[in-house]
């Protein structure tokens, strides 16, 4: 499927014109800069950037030099988005005080964070990187207390950590809050009976190990043994959400896990212990570079990549950073332009930024990416949203109704005028290279030739060449 | 006559047998489950062994007529307690490559229309090359003319793209010859009331395609939730009333057409038979089907061989003693598709 898909694309990327542009105009009126003409560069803001706003072409960065500000979020100037969530009153609080809102208002809000991010921050790796940790640790916001917690679990446990160490992350993951609810480690207690077996099963199977990674059912029975006694408090208890060790509900005995022995009386300290086992494990380093490479590279990556990936996190003492530079810079990544289906926050985020839209998210456009079937913490199952184009080419119709209703300027989330569009870009031509990130084919040209302005962006946006990254 | 719509209903999460047909008869199950289990004489009674689960009562009627059949204990050959490897094994049925049973059915069944899934993707089960749509409601199929001329604008390029052309193709094909069906007024049978949730409407409106003469060869529906390592009693008596009350209303709002309609209900494993410390029972292995509709032999389909921890599998499993597929495999046959085109050779077929 790869080499055919591959293929394709070669064939309908044809010729690459050179295209000039002046950089560093100011104001609404500059010229459009062209696209295209550095594939290289083209490609990683398509992976990497939920796909280039016209401006982002202005940069004089090299790829590797982009790649560098990128893996050092704080040094890059993000006042604008920053600004924006200063609005979230829920984005702002205390976890603690989060009970004090409507679910619905946190719920929202915190939709509203994940997808103005996709769009406007201009910490671009970082965003597209946190989808993939909101999948590798997966939480739906339906489940139990989740709604009020799953915020600070964005705010504190995987942005802080996002190119950070994987101990650390998994460290902030394993003990918050809202995983506790997620996968019922709150209520794993030994003093009643058999500890519950979920979070124990999938800490190997999910963030971990994954599946076949060499673990046993009395893996997983051990380990739901040793982190027995966690728990979260909850509403109409005080102190909500602080997490807490309860001795007494904790199996304090020996066990075997993974070939480890935790030896008795290891109390809350045996977490700890545990998480540098999984971590340390090698099944851990190749589960997670596979989904990195699943995320950045292609369905079905290359075994060698996903190899040479784990081997830097090994090698850095679980360095994501250094994970994603090995990734970035390898040839497989180069050549795999075109050969992932955008899912849809990915589809929705490019469009507007294609349009140089600004968007104020509101609940159409929360509750278009929610038809859309990819809401921020809302799938229900605690692997995460799928990553590859066998479960989300099925939805090709949601799309085209989302680029019809956007590009005929009838989104109110963000409203635009194709014909003011087409002008600015210089006609239709350059605003289809401008959505595609190459010069579109001589079929595409022609079907982009029918009907009105807004008719041809909404085709543009709808084509199968627009639905790939 | 060839029966011509098989709904699959896949209860996600692992949905435990014994709260579905609760094996009151058996002193052990009594043992297994002394604070969550169903009493006996409550449900109705199955047989000397079973009862169906007490919110599940709105099946009786059925039951009493002979077109229920409960197959206890039924199994794929999972052993990781996964969902997520165990769902795509069980809707694979048995076959090495990725595609699934239902896919390979619809190919073999042929149609002008379709298989379908309701939800925002095809499922693994409808997976591998048969026509097939992902929809969230019928309405989806009515975009609006400038959609639908969008879609036939762009369909050389989709055609022309590997990835996208057969997905792109069976969405026009709906779009096509379902959109004016999409909008019309409906009026389900005397004394059908659909509830609101997703499960009830996705019923009523694969009930409402099947009586405008619309009958894609399949027809996929999740119900999600039953994955109860916590307070599994109240987590699924809710699940239970939907599921009962949705099937026999399916079944009432059709009528005759019920007779021509096959009905499976399944899932990817069954669960612990000990419950855990937080009243909840954790992955398991053997569970318990439905199937319903024209053709079904009723009654109970088991092997039982108890709850004692010799005949037990693993950590406490029921050991799934039928192959799931060999009650499938009469489904298919009554469509009309050899049962071997989907499942392979299988080594027994339940008579069901």
């Amino acid at each position: 499927m790869a080499a055919l898909a591959g293929a394709w694309l070669f064939a309908s990327l044809g010729a690459l014109p050179a295209v000039h542009w002046i950089a560093g105009q100011g104001a609404a009126d500059k010229p459009w800069p062209g696209s295209g003409e550095d594939p290289e560069f083209e490609h990683l803001l398509a992976r990497c950037a939920y796909g280039a706003r016209p401006g982002d072409r202005d940069t004089r960065a090299s790829v590797a030099q982009w790649i560098e500000r990128q893996l050092a979020p704080e040094t890059l100037d993000d006042r604008e988005f920053d600004s924006k969530l200063r609005r979230f009153e829920t984005w702002n609080a205390p976890t603690g005080e989060l009970y004090e809102f409507h679910e619905k208002v946190v719920r929202r809000e915190l939709q509203s964070v994940v997808l103005l991010g996709a769009i406007h921050s201009e910490r671009r790796l970082r965003e597209t990187l946190l989808e993939l940790w909101r999948d590798h640790f997966s939480l739906s916001l339906g489940k139990g207390e989740c709604a009020w917690l799953a915020t600070s679990f964005e705010r504190d446990a995987l942005r802080p950590h996002a190119f950070g160490r994987l101990r650390e992350l998994l460290g902030a993951v394993l003990l918050h809050p809202a995983m506790l609810w997620y996968l019922d480690g709150r209520l794993n207690r030994a003093d009643l009976g058999t500890p519950n077996e979920n979070y124990a099963r999938e800490l190997l199977e999910l963030h971990t190990l994954g599946l076949g990674g060499g673990y046993t059912q009395r893996d997983v029975q051990a380990l739901a043994r040793a982190l027995s006694g966690w728990t979260s408090r909850g509403l109409g208890e005080s102190r909500k959400s602080k997490v807490s060790f309860d001795a007494s509900r904790h199996d304090a005995g020996a066990k075997d896990a993974l070939g480890f022995e935790l030896e008795a009386g290891l109390g809350a300290e045996e977490v700890e212990r545990v998480l540098d086992i999984v971590c340390a494990h090698p099944s851990t380093a190749h589960h997670v570079a596979r989904k990195l490479c699943v995320r950045f590279v292609a369905d079905d990556p290359p075994a060698e990549l996903v190899l040479r990936v784990a081997a830097s996190l090994r090698a850095s003492d679980g360095d994501i950073a250094a994970a994603l530079r090995t990734l970035l810079h390898s040839s497989e990544f180069r050549e795999a332009r075109g050969l992932k289906l955008k899912r849809p926050l990915h589809f929705v985020a490019s469009a507007l930024r294609a349009c140089d839209a600004r968007c104020e998210p509101d609940d159409a456009l929360l509750e278009r990416l929610e038809r859309l079937g990819h809401a921020p913490y809302s799938w229900p199952t605690p692997d995460g949203y799928p990553d590859n184009a066998a479960h989300w080419r099925a939805g090709l119709l949601g799309r085209w109704r989302f680029a019809e209703e956007f590009a005929q300027g009838r989104l109110s989330s963000a409203r635009i005028d194709a014909a003011a569009l087409c002008t600015r870009a210089g006609g239709r031509e350059r605003l289809a290279r401008a959505c595609l990130g190459r010069a579109a084919s001589d079929a595409e040209l022609q079907v982009f030739a029918a009907g009105d302005d807004a008719a041809a962006l909404a085709a543009m946006l709808s084509s199968p060449g627009f639905q790939r990254c | 006559m060839l029966n011509e719509t098989l709904v699959t209903i896949f209860l996600r999460g692992g949905a435990d047998g014994l709260a579905l047909a609760p094996a009151v008869g058996d002193p052990d199950y009594h043992r297994a489950r002394p604070l969550n289990g169903v009493k006996a004489g409550r449900g109705e009674k199955l047989d000397h062994l079973f009862a169906l689960a007490p919110e599940l009562s709105a099946l009786a009627p059925l039951w009493r007529e002979g077109k229920l059949a409960v197959v206890v204990d039924a199994a794929s050959s999972d052993d990781t307690r996964s969902h997520f490897a165990a769902q795509p094994l069980l809707e694979r049925g048995g076959s090495d490559g990725a595609g699934g049973w239902i896919a390979r059915y619809a190919t073999a069944r042929g149609g002008v229309l379709p298989a379908m899934a309701f939800g925002d993707s095809l499922p693994e089960g409808l997976r591998g090359g048969a026509p097939a749509m992902a929809l969230r409601d019928l309405s989806d199929l009515d975009p609006g003319p400038r959609v639908f001329e969008l879609s036939e604008r762009l369909s050389g390029l989709y055609e022309a793209d590997p990835l996208l052309a057969q997905s792109a193709a069976n969405t026009r094909m709906a779009l096509e010859q379902l959109r004016q069906l999409a909008t019309a007024p409906y009026r389900p049978a005397d004394g059908v009331q659909w509830g609101r949730e997703a499960f009830a409407q996705q019923l009523a409106q694969t009930a409402r395609l099947i009586k405008a003469g619309a009958r894609p060869a399949a027809v996929c529906i999740d119900l999600h939730g039953w994955d109860s390592h916590v307070a599994q009693a109240q987590l699924l008596a809710p699940l239970l009333l939907e599921l009962g009350q949705g099937l026999a209303n399916f079944a009432l709002d059709l009528g005759a057409l019920f007779e021509t309609t096959s009905v499976v209900v399944y899932t990817e494993f069954g669960r612990r038979v000990a419950v855990n410390s937080a009243l909840g029972t954790d992955h398991g292995h053997g569970f318990t089907m439905f199937v319903l509709g024209g053709g079904v032999r009723g009654g109970v389909h088991q092997r039982w061989r108890g709850l004692s921890n010799d005949s037990l599998l693993g950590p406490g499993d029921l050991p799934g003693s039928i192959d799931y597929r060999s009650a499938l495999a009469p489904v298919v046959e009554r469509h009309g598709v050899p049962a071997r085109d989907v499942f392979g050779e299988l080594e027994f077929v339940l008579p069901i």
